[in-house]
């Protein structure tokens, strides 16, 4: 492992300070500030070298030195900290560059009426940007970047603000650029995938230049997550998620770090001591939300970054380094099995690459929240894979929406299903319109033909199957949304009828109005198929985005309920839990980790849920698929031995307690099992 | 007895009955084969159902929002595709099963009658006639200074009571649908007469600018004061026909939405609940799909000091017209919370359009309906025991400045990501202040009311302590009895800019609170954010880290008259006024949030703690209450726990309660036994607003401490009746409660 992946305690602090501040670094301790960090159980530092107002913190003779510094903060705290043996990254703001942008006006991103892409608050124009294909990136920024790792012994180059502001950048350079590529700036899709483009771009430049000057300097870029990142990977050396929960929400971490786990590259958590958000000084959050946040890193295959926000000062405040002490002493003693592991494949959620977001945080369609919350709270362990991944050591692959399907995908899919693989896909996914009309590519293997969609926003749907319909109860039950209108290909059995709405008209005050009771409904909603070896079940509706949107907790029985049974007796791991449970199925060497990490929020009033209780759930029963040999059983970290019972291939177990994050080791070995 | 002064709890058949059902039924009027699957046998079909589910009160459908009735009406508009007398079929099938009868009838919203009557409705400032309520159709909103009410709602009222001997009438879009700018030919005339003014011309000012807005704020007493002009015309003419029908009024009564009583366009005063003529309380699920534990709790904290009974609706589905259900796991806590809060249940359902019942609802509905009937024999005359009282003036709750970051402050949340334009408003509403406390409280296991002025004033002797988070406006026999009350022991926590008006909005010329807080508030500090700073002993005693600690909103300046300073405000940074010059127009943003890191300069007093005669006030500076509501943070709660622990440390207190944060627990009494409520919550993960409910963890070992005076004869679990240990020393007696799962109700007999 890279020191990247075995430093998995990192810090990264704000450091954006405004040009009317002054004595910046004043009267800083290097020594002290060095010394509380190691006690902190810190192995990683992320050091400011010049923030989005432009500004450096060290005497830069090729940038602009934050008039109000007094010294060299930058060398000085890197100094400290490497004689402790904790390895440091420098922050470096790149297309948010307040003082470039002023500087040069040629420079700027620019909207579509000519003028700049800024961020306001208050009165003022806070947030400037300049643009990445512009020659900023060679004339201003380059030459800081090799000042730095020509003056300073950094570990690694942490740039930040790699995005386009507001998606689309109209500059000269710009332009000139989708000339030559023969993108429209016009079309706001060819656009923005061509400032997607442009992110690439300046990523392999920027990585390829730094390696050039100093090859062991490790390189990352925060926020480049989104579905689609995976071709960024040849040019990380770490993979950072940004993701406060108050802003990104709870659901953000757990799904992206379940895709990017798949990349083959180290992956970061980032979260904040912050309640809200970052620069939220004054405010310290509980140590179960820091552990909550930290634990979910972990149980998904990633190390944890913790936000902080220095005063001008640099000064460290004594209650937040308490708080991150204790939550990294206690992210410390799980580290042995959670360091270097890897998510063993079972389910995959195959996720449409995103277009259109360059803007700092990737955000996944509602189609793919709902299907990543549903299988959370279902308990399924899973990954989330781009087109491009490997689908044969999967069991089943779900596909929501997924329209932009390409030929080579289908193949592969089709393939997939005849060697035994399993398949849930919903509403349009393969819906396309190849020059004679729309029809569902993929219509063969969900054993319906396409007839056209239902007239109304709204359909209902009654299971008429008993193993879909377990646990629902025996009615109606709305997706909102639209449904496909299928007709069931011969073979292809139903497991649910589609029933309109009796009036597509406004009704009452009710966002829609009750189903027809007409009749056995209107068409198939639900259809199980078998190909080759391989089964299909397909749902005519949006399930996921409205169980997104809506938060109906019917809608993910269904899907729970369709997925069991698609994988049967191939269901890899089963914990009695409850939905707000997450559930995680880890690979590290020999051994197997089970982690579950549990959820509870206070009260709240117009307020996010926060957690600060976790109140204790007692004997979670637990089934999992384990390797025929197991040589211990045990709770980690405290080591406590498991008793457990053999079932075929399945090894049955009760977790006695589970307060916040509770792992399950299965250690494979040649001993004998237990009588 | 005062005639300002709430009388005694009243009694009536409300008063014992605790499971109750609505059915909601508005039918737009296009629709056809309204009720059509109604017949005598399918009324008595869903009566049987209802009684077997256990329900002893149905509300139906007699006048719906579109201004239809579904009987055959000879004063109202019909509704026109309905195909049966609903209204009578149901009222006779559940009167036959025992089951009470209430009739649902929609007060200020018709699609029917503008073509008629164009006068009655609404009018903008521009002359359009706009929607009401949740309607799509344009001109349906009808004026309360209109001659409607009496040419045409009376006469309806009158009918349906004549006609069907309904035990109740339960009217919706009235008190809530009052208060809006109209510029109809009605509203110039009466406010001319009342005010001798002129409407005035919108937009409305901001919450911050509203009390230096006369006009305005004549205009606001003198329509809001047409709620109490019509509940006493709706009332008036329903006793009429008969005088045992009860009445109640869709949200009126809570501390939220208070009623001025006007006389010839001046204040006379703010009428508690029970002088507002109706005879219980009763309101819909706002917001649907809402923080319903929370809603529940802190109305029923409110509703049971006003000596009304009062019920409060939880619903089926997430919204209106779903035709889904939520987790019955939902249902069933909030319907223990309404009865530990002194509440009755009400339970929202919806019928198909040709009047069908979905029957899965009452299958989930019988059990919960079934755990509470079995609670009644401890709910019927339960009182709640007083303790700490939140003081929730209904005159604050109306007019004034909101709490909470006023300006300058970045909301950065998800969905909620407001860029401050000019000098945004981004406080929330007025009452934040009291939900705020109601939370920290709760939180906090400290045995809370809600009351507002007039009760507080009849009930101050029983009280432990007092809180008065940020009440701007309070009358001045409120702050006579708060003094009178602490002077003779009682203890008192005051923040903000309470006080510094009158019930009327008017600007007091003194601080009307210096004597009894010690201390003047001269004014107001000129940043929108500021960090307090306690004393180390302080700190010390209350266990809390030296963080200085964020508070956005306003910060009244003080000046010390006799209070011991505890803590001290400092100011952001200096650099971050422009040209050092300290108004909104020179503050310049602060990185991401706007949370300008604090500086060097003390800003002034922060907290102070005075001894006024035998008793203590503490006064917080900037009202943290609001803020913690908002934005929820840990460190607020803990801080307003331990200024309640200084004033009212644990040994002083009724009950102490050793349980999670988010178990909620309430006192109440008895004859000859205490009563100890205690509910568990648990939200899932969500992403937007909705909180659900659907597994609950079980909480092992909660300890319950109450003073009790003398040991008890015996404690159990009720209804279940297993006895539970106790333990018994002085006055206190100590009750070890091993698991609670969805609510748990602890009986100390004396």
């Amino acid at each position: 492992m890279s020191w990247v992946a075995e430093c998995g305690r990192q810090w990264i602090y704000e450091f954006h300070i405004p040009p009317y501040v002054r004595a910046v670094g004043a009267g800083f301790d290097a020594e002290a500030f060095a010394d509380r960090i190691v006690r902190a159980h810190i192995n990683s530092v992320v050091l400011f070298s010049k923030c989005v107002y432009g500004l450096s913190y060290y005497p830069t003779r090729v940038g602009t030195v934050h008039p109000g510094l007094q010294g060299d903060l930058f060398g000085a705290q890197l100094a400290a900290l490497q004689r402790r043996d904790v390895r440091v990254w420098a922050y470096h703001g790149t297309a948010w560059d307040n003082h470039a942008h002023d500087a040069n006006p040629e420079w700027r991103q620019v909207l579509a009426d000519g003028s700049p892409a800024t961020r306001i608050a208050g009165h003022e124009v806070v947030w400037r940007s300049v643009c990445l294909n512009s020659p900023y990136v060679a004339e201003r920024l380059y030459p800081q970047v090799a000042e730095i790792l020509e003056r300073y012994p950094v570990d690694g180059m942490w740039f930040d603000m790699n995005v386009f502001m507001d998606g689309a950048c109209f500059c000269r350079f710009c332009r000139q650029a989708m000339a030559v590529e023969g993108v429209d700036p016009g079309d706001l899709v060819g656009h923005q995938r061509f400032n997607g483009r442009s992110i690439e771009r300046f990523v392999q430049r920027t990585t390829a230049f730094v390696k050039r000057l100093r090859p062991e300097v490790q390189v990352t870029y925060n926020n480049l997550t989104r579905i689609g990142s995976r071709v960024f990977v040849p040019h990380l050396d770490l993979h950072e998620i940004e993701s406060l929960p108050f802003f990104w929400g709870f659901l953000y971490l757990p799904l992206y770090q379940r895709y990017v786990r798949t990349l083959g590259v180290p992956v970061r958590g980032i979260t904040g001591r912050y309640h809200e958000n970052w620069g939220d000084v004054g405010m310290l959050k509980s140590l179960a939300q820091l552990q909550y946040e930290c634990a979910t890193m972990l149980a998904n295959g990633a190390t944890c970054d913790i936000g902080d926000s220095l005063p001008p000062d640099a000064s460290l405040d004594p209650a937040t380094f308490d708080l991150i002490e204790q939550t990294y002493a206690w992210v410390a003693e799980r580290e042995p099995w959670c360091l270097g592991a890897e998510s063993v494949p079972h389910v995959a959620l195959l996720a449409e690459t995103q277009v259109g977001d360059y803007t700092g945080i990737g955000r996944p369609s509602n189609h793919l929240w709902g299907a990543a919350k549903a299988l959370i709270e279902g308990g399924f362990h899973f990954d989330v894979v781009d087109d491009q991944a490997d689908l044969t050591p999967y069991k089943a692959v779900v596909l929501v929406d997924h329209q932009r399907l390409a030929p080579e995908l289908a193949e592969r899919l089709r393939a997939y299903v005849v060697a035994g693989g399993r398949l849930l896909a919903t509403h349009a996914t393969s819906l396309q319109d190849n020059g004679e009309g729309p029809d569902l590519a993929l219509g063969d293997l969900f054993g319906v033909r396409y007839r056209g969609r239902s007239p109304f926003k709204v359909d209902f749907l009654r299971p008429t199957d008993p193993r879909l319909g377990r646990g629902l109860p025996a009615m109606d039950i709305v997706v909102q949304g639209g449904f496909l209108d299928v007709e069931l290909l011969p073979g292809a059995r139903s497991l649910a009828r589609a029933r309109h709405p009796l009036t597509d008209r406004q009704f009452s005050h009710a966002p829609y109005a009750p189903p027809d009771p007409a009749g056995d409904g209107w068409g198939d909603a639900v259809v199980l198929n078998a190909v080759g070896a391989g089964k299909v079940a397909y749902v005519a509706a949006p399930l996921f985005a409205a169980f997104f949107e809506h938060d109906y907790h019917d809608h993910r029985k269904l899907m729970v309920n369709l997925l069991d049974l698609l994988l049967g007796d191939d269901r890899l791991l089963r914990v009695g839990a409850g939905p707000s449970v997450e559930v995680t199925l880890m690979r590290q060497g020999e051994r197997l980790i089970v982690h579950l990490v549990n959820y509870h929020a206070e009260r709240r009033g117009g307020s996010q849920g926060t957690i600060e209780e976790i109140p204790p759930r007692f004997d979670i029963p637990v089934r999992v698929i384990a390797p025929e040999r197991l040589s211990r059983v045990y709770l980690a970290p405290s080591g406590e031995e498991l008793a457990y019972e053999r079932e075929g291939r399945f090894v049955r177990l009760v977790v006695p307690r589970l307060d916040l994050h509770q792992m399950v080791v299965l250690e494979q070995g040649q001993r004998e099992e237990q009588p | 007895m005062n005639a300002s002064e709430p009388g005694p709890r009243r009694r009536n058949w409300m008063t014992n009955l605790y499971r109750m059902l609505h059915l909601d039924y508005h039918q737009p009027p296009w629709m056809r084969g309204v009720a059509a699957a109604m017949d005598e046998a399918e009324a008595a079909r869903q009566a049987r159902r209802f009684r077997e589910a256990g329900v002893q009160a149905v509300e139906i459908f007699a006048y719906d929002h579109y201004g239809q009735s579904f009987y055959p009406s000879d004063v109202g508009v019909n509704h026109p595709g309905r195909a049966a007398d609903y209204t009578g079929l149901m009222t006779r099938a559940l009167k036959a099963e025992g089951i009470r009868v209430i009739f649902y009838l929609n007060c200020f919203t018709s699609v029917h009658l503008h073509a008629q009557h164009p006068d009655w409705f609404l009018r903008t400032e521009d002359g359009r006639y706009p929607a009401g309520a949740w309607l799509q159709h344009d001109a349906s909103h009808i004026c309360a200074s209109s001659p409607y009410l009496q040419e045409y709602f009376v006469p309806l009222l009158q009918e349906v009571v004549r006609r069907y001997a309904p035990d109740a009438i339960w009217l919706d879009a009235g008190s809530w649908m009052v208060e809006f700018p109209c510029y109809c030919d009605h509203c110039q005339r009466q406010f001319r007469a009342a005010s001798g003014l002129e409407l005035p011309r919108g937009p409305l000012p901001s919450p911050r600018e509203e009390l230096d807005r006369p006009e305005w704020l004549a205009w606001r007493l003198w329509r809001r004061g047409q709620i109490a002009d019509y509940l006493r015309t709706a009332v008036a003419a329903i006793k009429a026909v008969d005088p045992q029908v009860l009445v109640t009024d869709n949200n009126v009564g809570r501390f939220s939405t208070g009623v001025p009583l006007m006389e010839g366009g001046r204040l006379v005063r703010w009428l508690s609940p029970a002088e507002l003529g109706v005879d219980y309380l009763s309101c819909d699920p706002v917001p649907m799909g809402g923080n319903h534990e929370l809603i529940l709790s802190i109305e029923g904290r409110y509703q049971w000091t006003t000596g009304l009974p009062f019920n409060y609706m939880n619903e089926r589905f997430n919204g209106w017209g779903e035709w889904q259900f939520r987790s019955p796991v939902d249902w069933a806590l909030e319907a223990a919370t309404v009865v530990a809060n002194g509440g009755r249940c009400f339970f929202a359902d919806q019928p198909y359009p040709d009047g069908t019942i979905e029957p899965a609802v009452y299958r989930d509905l019988a059990p919960i309906y079934q755990r509470v009937a079995a609670l009644e024999p401890y709910l019927v005359d339960a009182e709640p025991v007083p303790e700490v009282a939140i003081l929730a003036s209904l005159a604050s709750g109306q007019l004034g400045p909101t709490g909470g970051a006023e300006w300058g402050r970045r909301f950065a949340l998800w969905g909620r990501d407001v860029v401050g334009g000019e000098i945004p408003n981004t406080g929330g509403a007025r009452t934040d202040r009291v939900r705020g406390a109601h939370l920290a409280f709760l939180e906090g296991g400290i045995q809370t009311l809600i009351y507002d002025e007039a009760t507080l004033r009849q009930r101050l002797g029983e009280q432990s302590a007092v809180v008065v988070a940020e009440q701007c406006l309070l009358e001045e026999a409120t702050i006579a009895a708060l003094r009178e009350y602490v002077y003779h022991g009682g203890r008192l926590l005051v923040s903000g800019r309470s006080g510094l008006w009158d019930e009327g909005g008017r600007r007091r010329e003194a601080d009307p609170l210096a004597d009894l807080l010690g201390l003047e508030r001269t004014g107001l500090h000129p940043a929108p954010v500021h960090y307090l700073r306690m004393g180390r002993e302080w700190l010390a005693t209350a266990g809390l880290d030296d963080l200085p600690l964020q508070l956005w909103g306003a910060a009244p300046a003080v000046a010390l008259r006799g209070a011991e300073p505890l803590g001290v405000l400092y100011e952001p940074r200096a650099e971050v006024w422009r040209d050092g010059v300290r108004d909104p127009a020179h503050w310049q943003h602060y990185t991401v949030f706007g949370a300008t890191p604090p500086g060097d300069r003390v800003a002034g007093v922060g907290v102070a703690r005075h001894r006024y005669g035998q008793g203590t006030a503490i006064y917080l500076a900037v009202d943290p209450f609001s803020l913690y509501f908002q934005e929820g943070h840990q460190l607020l709660r803990r801080f307003i726990l331990a200024c309640m622990g200084d004033l009212l440390p644990l040994d002083q207190r009724k009950l102490v309660a050793k349980k999670p944060l988010h178990v909620e627990v309430m006192l109440a009494r008895q004859e000859g036994r205490f009563l100890v409520h205690v509910l568990n919550y648990f939200a899932q993960k969500r992403m937007g607003v909705l909180v659900n409910n659907e597994e609950l963890t079980p909480v092992q070992e909660i300890e319950l401490r109450v003073r009790t005076e003398v040991p008890p004869q015996r404690v159990t679990l009720v209804p279940e009746g297993t006895a539970l240990p106790f333990f018994a020393q002085g006055s206190w007696t100590t009750v070890r409660l091993p698991r609670l799962d969805l609510h748990a109700l602890v009986a100390i007999e004396s």
